[in-house]
């Protein structure tokens, strides 16, 4: 069953004024129970497609253009305020990039969590909030006391993202969301971290959607990959087609630039130019003008999505006249 | 570059009234002598306490002067203040600032504690004080005014250094071994000129104010130049037969500084690069 | 914490020495030797005077001498008689510090109460009507001539309307009232300079509360707050607002040379018996001391506002109470 099903989502954000197409037509479903990774470079919109699931792109930012999300049977765009709410933090979660910022500076970490639960649980007495909040700082392996009284500036990295993640499952959500949850943190923590979603996916059963811009650790986490380039998903599928064998030239090139994944003898392809300017309308495929296996049609037609059972790809290449 | 700014302020509707305000008053300076219907000194004592109608707009004075007219050339003396005032405190609040920002250490704490110093004054009994021991005269008050009101700028200024002096272009200049005052003038102040143009559009408003106190107290300007401040001491004298004497001057002042603050905020606005991001 | 607050004190050290320099200075720039102008210029300052002065500021020393002394007075805070009528300026300002602590206190507290609301909901709802219109208010009252302002109001309130009284702190009859009569009589008479001098300062605190409000909206830990569904309320009035509003603490201590030095044209209007008025009182009659006094006791209860300001703030900000752990 799906938990999650986005179909042709479409957001812009502003930027001096100017309109950018963050995210084009994308579409995507994630099981119920399995773990996804959403991968690209950054500015790709993998950052947007999270805050869309969460309904988080503020009035200011930007706004969402078309396109549908299905979480859990229920239509989120048709949500009133309260259904959000409901939604938020209760159904599901979502952890940031960067700890030092997600955390509230002047709140003790433990009311941060008291808070969450309470949200959700507004009949529950202090007490029984304080339990529920320990309770999920222990998931997380921190130990309680402590860490509940501490202000987050008097955490480490580490601690900080732990109790931001204990914070996001507090009412033990179906989907938790970790927008590159341990980019800014150090080489060893973020194993720790990373093994952290591993036992909480096997303990509590989480649906599990990982933006990443480490294809390792994609590979080494999720049962599937989406590859993400311009505001559009260009490859989907288990983990084993994509890393063993890519067929967008995109992913090719992502998976050949990590020495340890690509085969040996396979040289590094390197890119050359830059992702392309979402402010401005593009005709054809957006990787064209990178793509070392361009078409004269790439650049004229944008590209059809060939798709079969657990797997797509956005590329001429694979389209039904070359099959 | 300036497009966009010019821009951004005519969107803003606020900043766009306080322009409006300031135009019509630069205005009303500049052509005083071709627009007022009288002469703002000449006294008509058969015409004294009329009320605002045909003959004088606004009505005329205890000896029969026109207050629209006096009004008028009333906009050249604040103005003039606001404008000359607030020059002398960016020089010297530019000076300090940038100096302080630049070589830090010593120098930098030295001149921060005076500014700190300076603040713990109340700006405007530094300059009654001042004032009232000298003869009271319209340069004085531009001079006094100009010079106790530049400690928050150097502050502004100074830190807009702090975040310029440690850029790669500062550095380079600094590496061939271009001048410190090559650098001041062709690196530090054009990167400083944003608060510094913010924060001198809202003081020449607030000396404007200033202005107008000391003259209600007959310290500023002396009569029979006119300035709006000083019609005002008038006007509470005779409150209760010519409310026109008080009502007027007090809405022009009124009108000017709330001019200059609303186009220094849509100034903040649009000069803010934050707003872009 | 504590280091903190060892350097907190420490600074006030050189703050001190700063402001005994500066009133130092003034007393002998402006303009000469106090003895000069005195005689030449005011005639209301008799030869007598003249020597008081010259012995109270010992002028016949040498200028370090005469530092030491001045440094020596002003730890003892005696800055000699007024001229006007042989009392000592200190006790004259022990008189009047009390209505004008008053007064400050009061409108500082209206002021915070107005200007945190307006400027939350300000930030909430950037550019809506309720935003434009408090802006124009709030620069209206910051841009008003507060003794204009003041005789308006005495003339529609108190002659017009007759609802108030307009000068004094307190009516003839007083010493006759009952308590409750008294506290009435003393609000009534508070009443025109509360409001004004709350309304022409207003614009600081709550043109500081948007933009911060504003900055504060856009962090990562309010995207948080709104992810873990935590009512929009909370978030706004406790998450955002405890963040934005911290550094007001400051701000108050900041304001409060403003307010004082606001109050010198204000009180007179008013006849109100504070500080401001007696020091403008004493700058206009010349009296030396008591200038010298008000000034110096303004540059000190700013100072003390500042370091209480500044204590309060690190108390209450987690980041600087728990420091180093």
């Amino acid at each position: 069953m799906n938990l999650l099903e986005i179909s042709n989502l479409s957001v812009e954000y502003y930027k001096n004024k100017k309109a950018v197409r963050a995210l084009k037509n994308l579409s995507l479903k994630i099981e119920s129970g399995e773990s996804l990774a959403v991968v690209g470079e950054s500015g790709c919109g993998k950052s947007t497609l999270a805050s869309s699931v969460m309904g988080l792109i503020m009035p200011h930012e930007g706004k969402i253009t078309s396109g549908r999300i299905i979480f859990d049977g229920m239509d989120i765009f048709s949500f009133s305020r309260e259904e959000w709410r409901a939604l938020r933090g209760k159904k599901a979660g979502i952890v940031f990039q960067d700890p030092f910022s997600s955390l509230n500076p002047v709140i003790p970490v433990g009311a941060q969590i008291e808070d969450a639960v309470r949200a959700h649980n507004p009949e529950l007495s202090g007490k029984a909030l304080r339990e529920k909040a320990m309770e999920s700082l222990a998931e997380v392996l921190l130990e309680g006391e402590r860490i509940y009284n501490s202000f987050p500036h008097q955490l480490s990295g580490g601690q900080r993202q732990r109790a931001a993640i204990a914070a996001a499952i507090a009412n033990a959500p179906r989907l938790l969301i970790a927008d590159e949850p341990t980019t800014s943190l150090d080489v060893t923590i973020q194993k720790e971290v990373l093994d952290l979603f591993d036992k909480l996916k096997a303990e509590l059963g989480l649906t599990l959607m990982l933006v990443t811009h480490n294809i390792p650790v994609a590979a080494q986490r999720c049962g599937k990959i989406a590859v993400m380039y311009a505001g559009e998903l260009i490859e989907y599928g288990l983990k084993e087609d994509i890393i063993k064998n890519p067929k967008h030239p995109y992913t090719l090139a992502l998976i050949a630039s990590v020495p340890r994944l690509r085969d040996k003898g396979a040289k590094h392809i390197s890119l050359a130019g830059q992702p392309p300017d979402l402010s401005v309308n593009i005709t054809g495929c957006s990787f064209a003008p990178r793509c070392p296996r361009v078409m004269d049609i790439c650049k004229k037609t944008a590209p059809p999505v060939t798709e079969g059972g657990n797997y797509s790809v956005r590329c001429f290449l694979y389209g039904d006249d070359k099959n | 570059m300036l497009k966009i700014y010019w821009q951004r302020i005519r969107h803003n509707k606020l900043a766009a009234a306080g322009l409006v305000i300031i135009t019509v008053l630069t205005l009303a300076a500049l052509l005083s002598s071709f627009v007022a219907p009288y002469d703002p000194v000449g006294q008509n004592i058969s015409a004294r306490l009329q009320g605002p109608g045909a003959a004088h707009y606004l009505g005329t004075d205890d000896l029969g002067r026109d207050v629209f007219s006096r009004m008028l050339y009333g906009s050249r003396i604040s103005l003039s203040i606001g404008i000359i005032a607030v020059g002398i405190a960016v020089l010297i609040g530019t000076a300090i600032g940038i100096i302080s920002g630049y070589f830090g250490g010593k120098i930098d704490s030295l001149l921060m504690r005076l500014v700190d110093i300076v603040l713990c004054f109340p700006t405007f009994f530094l300059i009654l004080l001042v004032i009232a021991f000298l003869e009271p005269s319209i340069y004085n008050v531009m001079i006094v005014i100009g010079l106790t009101s530049w400690p928050g700028l150097a502050r502004l200024v100074r830190a807009q250094v702090l975040t310029i002096r440690t850029r790669e272009f500062v550095q380079a200049a600094e590496l061939i071994g271009t001048s410190r005052l090559k650098i001041f003038f062709i690196h530090l102040l054009p990167n400083t000129i944003s608060p510094i143009i913010v924060s001198a559009t809202l003081g020449v408003g607030d000396a404007i104010l200033t202005e107008s106190g000391l003259s209600f107290l007959g310290l500023g300007v002396q009569p029979p130049m006119p300035s709006w401040g000083q019609m005002l001491t008038l006007g509470k004298d005779y409150i209760h037969m010519a409310w026109w004497l008080s009502l007027f001057p007090g809405l022009a002042i009124l009108a000017t500084v709330l001019g200059f603050n609303l186009l220094g905020e849509g100034l903040r606005d649009a000069l803010d690069p934050r707003i872009n991001d | 914490m504590a280091n903190y607050l060892i350097k907190r004190l420490l600074y006030t050290i050189p703050m001190l020495i700063g402001i005994t320099l500066i009133t130092f200075a003034i007393m002998h720039i402006v303009p000469g030797k106090p003895t000069d102008f005195m005689s030449d210029m005011n005639a209301r300052v008799s030869a007598d005077s003249k020597i008081k002065l010259a012995r109270l500021y010992g002028l016949d020393k040498p200028w370090y001498e005469q530092y030491w002394n001045w440094l020596k007075r002003f730890g003892k805070l005696d800055f000699g008689n007024s001229f006007k009528d042989g009392r000592p300026s200190i006790k004259k300002i022990a008189e009047r510090l009390p209505a004008s602590l008053l007064l400050n206190i009061l409108s500082l507290t209206f002021i915070f109460c107005a200007a945190v609301p307006i400027g939350i909901y300000s930030a909430v709802r950037r550019n809506s009507l309720f935003d434009k219109a408090m802006t124009v208010f709030v620069f209206a009252g910051f841009s008003v001539p507060a003794f204009w302002l003041a005789l308006l109001l005495m003339i529609l309130f108190g002659l017009k309307l007759g609802l108030l009284p307009i000068s004094g702190l307190h009516s003839l009859d007083y010493s006759d009232m009952g308590f409750f009569s008294r506290v009435l009589d003393t609000s009534k008479h508070l009443i025109l300079p509360v409001v004004i001098s709350a309304f022409t300062g207003l614009a600081g605190l709550s043109r500081y509360a948007r933009s911060s409000m504003l900055d504060v909206l856009k962090q990562d830990y309010i995207k948080t707050a709104y992810s873990l569904g935590l009512p929009e309320n909370k978030i706004i009035f406790y998450y955002a607002a405890k963040n934005a509003l911290l550094p007001i603490i400051t701000i108050l201590g900041l304001s409060l040379p403003a307010l004082i030095g606001g109050g010198f044209i204000f009180e007179t209007i008013f006849a109100y018996p504070g500080m401001g008025r007696l020091g403008y009182e004493a700058v206009m009659a010349r009296d030396y001391p008591v200038v010298m006094a008000v000034g110096s006791i303004a540059a000190l209860l700013t100072l003390l506002g500042n370091l209480i300001a500044d204590l309060t703030y690190a108390w209450a900000d987690p980041r600087i109470r728990y420091r180093n752990r």
